[in-house]
């Protein structure tokens, strides 16, 4: 797709013996990791393909007929099925984007010389360390009213927001599992750019200053361009997981306030209302909207790598 | 992760190499900023972290009441899920299955790294975008094969907590 497999300067002589050879062996080794993929993605997937084409009665177990495309009809003809989406590509944009920006600037902290640093890195990964659960229900908990630590500051310090039941109106609830998310997330996405704020050479930088070139030239015309592949492999990671989020909500609202999200939606119709038909087809739906959303990165970031690489050689 | 480098220089250059890095990465300059930029950072880190071991010192009624320092500071909930037999059996599964995932993944994926990054191989993209996409998109719920009706078995939990990002 959008990487050309074979570099166009290569010309002609591109199926001798040895490019034969060459292909056969990255064949095979990749084969061991499709086959593993195949086994713990596909097959599941297919089964509930195939459980999304049915309708399964709720009273009498083991009962079912198939339906064809009747339950991707009723999702898709439904209210609930394009709020949730709404509001998972509103929770996806909004926290991927801050994550992004502060996992720069945290890599960009991390990267820099400086005593404690090793006492920084090891902080900042806490967070990443803590079960998604549990660090919803401290968030939850912390927003509480009258008992919270973020109400009570806020209230104490006389700001506004003291006296809001946050987790009970739409704003004030995304917000909340925006900033769990950020908060759980960041070093993550920190990690990455970090990995790849490491390759960049010395060198490079030492051109830059005796060009004379400010701080911020360098960062904009040296160290962005070249942190983009990290940049857009930590976006690929961090919105493929923010599309698919259930936790957070699950554990801070329950879905109420309209803050349920696609993946949320499809377990509630699954394991809740026993709609193992329908519950598979938005879970179905849900999967193909983060398919599409992966494909359209790699296209963008696959000719990226590429020319990353070309550079290299 | 620590112990990422940038670059290993040759032995000729490693002295000349040494002194231009210490510069550049600029020890002194920024200092005020930046400083307050590191406390930032780790108050955003620390303080829910904070909460959550605040909370785990309290017990009864002091839960309740927001305090920002534990009055009657316990140990007893330690204490409590030390002594709870299935702790210890969730904690040895979640070692197994960290182990034998993280060797898995880490064999197979060097192999298929290598080839996709360094040799000639047909349909690169596409199989780069599968890898890249399928593991990551697959659909939650199908995913945990245990029923949260099921209350015995004690994976009700585990069913949320593994949804999102495993």
């Amino acid at each position: 797709m959008a990487l050309r497999t074979i570099p166009p300067s290569r010309g002609p002589a591109k199926t001798s013996g040895r490019d034969r050879a060459e292909r056969k062996l990255a064949f095979r080794m990749t084969a061991p990791s499709l086959v593993i993929m195949a086994l713990v993605a596909a097959v599941p997937i297919g089964y509930a393909i195939w459980l999304s084409l049915n309708q399964y009665s709720v009273r009498t177990a083991g009962l079912s007929r198939f339906v064809g495309l009747e339950n991707y009809i009723n999702a898709l003809a439904s209210r609930e099925w394009w709020a949730a989406f709404g509001q998972t590509f509103l929770f996806a944009g909004l926290s991927v984007s801050l994550e992004l920006v502060l996992g720069t600037a945290m890599a960009l902290l991390l990267n820099l010389a400086f005593k404690g640093r090793a006492v920084l890195r090891t902080v900042v990964l806490l967070p990443y360390a803590i079960i998604t659960v549990v660090s919803a229900i401290t968030w939850q908990t912390m927003f509480q009213p009258n008992m919270g630590l973020v109400t009570n500051v806020l209230s104490a310090l006389g700001l506004p927001g003291g006296d809001v039941v946050w987790l009970g109106e739409h704003g004030y609830a995304m917000a909340v599992i925006v900033m769990a998310d950020v908060w759980k997330t960041t070093p993550f996405a920190a990690l990455i750019i970090l990995a790849g704020l490491q390759v960049i050479s010395a060198e490079t930088y030492e051109a830059a200053e005796l060009d004379g070139a400010s701080k911020w030239q360098t960062f904009v015309n040296i160290t962005l361009p070249l942190l983009r592949p990290a940049i857009v492999l930590a976006a690929i990671f961090r919105t493929m997981d923010a599309l698919r989020v259930f936790d957070l909500p699950f554990v801070l609202t329950r879905g109420a306030n309209g803050t349920e999200s696609m993946s949320m939606l499809a377990y509630t119709q699954l394991r809740e209302n026993r709609l193992v038909g329908e519950g598979s087809a938005l879970s179905i739906l849900t999967f193909l909207t983060v398919m599409v959303v992966s494909v359209i990165y790699v296209r963008f970031a696959g000719g990226n790598i590429r020319d990353v690489a070309k550079e290299e050689q | 992760m620590s112990t990422l480098t940038a670059e290993r220089p040759t032995p000729e250059l490693a002295t000349r190499a040494k002194a231009p890095k210490r510069r550049l990465r600029g020890e002194a300059k920024l200092h005020p900023m930046v400083w307050v930029f590191v406390v930032a950072v780790m108050g955003f880190s620390l303080i829910p972290f904070y909460w959550l071991v605040n909370t785990s010192l309290k017990k009864g009624a002091s839960l309740s009441q927001g305090e920002l320092f534990p009055s009657q500071p316990t140990l007893e909930n330690y204490l409590v899920v030390f002594q709870n037999p299935e702790f210890l059996l969730a904690l040895r599964n979640s070692v197994i299955i960290a182990v034998v995932t993280t060797t898995v993944a880490l064999v197979f994926a060097s192999f298929a790294a290598y080839a996709l990054a360094r040799l000639k191989m047909r349909r690169k993209a596409m199989i780069l975008t599968l890898i890249l996409s399928v593991p990551r998109s697959r659909p939650s719920p199908s995913r945990p094969r245990c029923s949260p009706f099921g209350a015995r078995s004690g994976c009700t939990t585990r069913c949320s907590a593994s949804s999102s990002r495993s």
